[in-house]
């Protein structure tokens, strides 16, 4: 072990929701804008029709904890868990692009300088 | 399915330290989130114990350490033939399997010189300790070099200089790098430079504009200080610059000239500078431990494990709630 270590403070939950499964708050231990942001915005944007409020913050800086609020329209459709899911696939899909394109268009440009 | 397009990029730039890119097609969130990503939570190695066997050199066995600790470490992928991303052969040492450290969570640096060994010169004052001086125990990590020809022959060192000794002085000492992230300390940190600007979007109020006299398209033409606009030599009406979209610097100066010029308040403006919310261009300067391409990929596959750990643990929490 590193000789450096010092006592932390105990490290949040991974997750935990409260609320009612149509309208949920999401508390995300370790996380922040870097996840928070583009879920919020994936959220209000590409699941409209299902979504009536989405939004997020970071309670304090010092505290490393995201607090994710998702509200549904309909009570009987899909669920809060399940759009949050739903918009941590589409995140997926669009790193997956985004690395996928930098490589290939990287070996366009390696394959022209030779 | 509404609104699920897909981002586009492509390369402006690209060398061994630096690539620059344009990401278009996806919100800026998600461009802010790559840049975070870049900065902080990218997996490099650095050095994070030393033990000081001898030290009789100017500077302090801690001011020593801090200063290995900053040494950019490179990984050479063999797979992809470049500097690519330590994660794929070492791990942290908190998440390995063995119990006080071994060749997949550590990495040990070896360093032993004295000024006998570095010059036979009688007239020489001072020699160089350099990065170059550290040995390796893994022969695909280094500390990071050279990225051409040109920067080796512009150079003073060999490497990256540590401390100088005098006549006499000695040092020697082991250490040892770990996998880590920018988050735990600003040395993992894979980037230099991770930044992104936006494209401007500039409208041109054609009607308006052609109201003015040429005196006043001129005010409007001088008074940006990024020189986005021009005054066309055969019309006399005001055009786009050729490269304005990498001049603008979205300054106010027009908007208020526009302000003073418009006959009452409500009227449209002659032209709107705006910035895009869907183009941007993106520079990352590596500090040499990994090609930049990989840095990127590292930061985006990074994102991944943390979308399904969270996906993970919203279907392990059930709907009791």
């Amino acid at each position: 072990m590193s000789v450096n270590s010092a006592p932390v403070a105990p490290t949040p939950l991974p997750l935990s929701i409260h609320g009612t499964p149509y309208s949920s708050t999401f508390l995300i231990g370790s996380e922040d804008h870097t996840l928070g942001n583009p879920l919020r915005h994936l959220l209000v944007s590409s699941q409209t029709s299902s979504v009536s409020f989405a939004g997020y913050s970071v309670p304090h800086p010092s505290e490393h904890v995201l607090q994710l609020r998702v509200q549904m329209y309909e009570k009987g459709g899909k669920t809060s868990k399940e759009s949050v899911v739903e918009a941590c696939e589409t995140l997926g899909r669009i790193c997956e692009v985004i690395e996928e394109t930098v490589e290939r268009e990287h070996g366009k440009i390696v394959k022209d300088e030779e | 399915m509404p609104n699920n397009r897909f981002p586009k990029l492509h390369i402006l730039s690209s060398s061994p330290h630096t690539l620059t890119f344009e990401l278009s097609e996806t919100d800026v969130s998600v461009a802010n989130t790559l840049r975070r990503m870049l900065i902080a939570d990218v997996p490099t190695l650095a050095i994070d114990l030393v033990s000081v066997h001898e030290n009789t050199t100017c500077l302090l066995d801690e001011y020593l350490s801090h200063r290995l600790g900053m040494i950019p470490l490179r990984y050479y992928d063999d797979t992809a033939n470049r500097y690519g991303d330590p994660s794929k052969e070492f791990r942290e040492p908190r998440d390995c399997t063995c119990e006080d450290g071994c060749p997949k969570c550590w990495v040990t640096f070896t360093l032993g010189v004295q000024f006998s060994d570095k010059t036979d010169n009688p007239n020489t004052k001072t020699v160089s300790i350099t990065s170059a001086d550290l040995k390796s125990s893994n022969s695909n990590v280094s500390p990071a070099s050279f990225l051409s020809e040109e920067e080796e022959e512009n150079a003073q060192e060999e490497g990256i200089s540590l401390v100088k000794l005098a006549r006499g002085q000695h040092l020697y000492l082991e250490a040892r790098a770990r996998l880590g992230c920018s988050k735990e300390h600003a040395k993992w940190c894979p980037v230099a430079v991770a930044t992104y600007r936006f494209i401007p979007e500039i409208t041109l109020n054609t009607p308006a504009l052609s109201k003015l006299t040429l005196k006043q398209r001129e005010e409007l033409v001088e008074c940006c200080p990024d020189q986005i606009l021009k005054i066309d030599d055969v019309t006399g009406q005001i055009i786009l610059a050729e490269d304005y979209e990498d001049k603008a610097t979205f300054t106010e100066d027009l908007h208020y000239l526009q302000e003073s010029m418009k006959g009452s308040p409500e009227d449209d403006n002659f032209i709107t500078v705006k910035q895009s919310e869907s183009r941007f261009v993106f520079t990352v300067e590596s500090t040499g431990c990994m090609h930049p391409v990989e840095i990127t990929r590292s930061a985006m596959r990074r994102m991944e494990e943390k979308l399904i750990m969270l996906k993970g643990e919203c279907a392990g929490i059930n709907e009791g709630v």
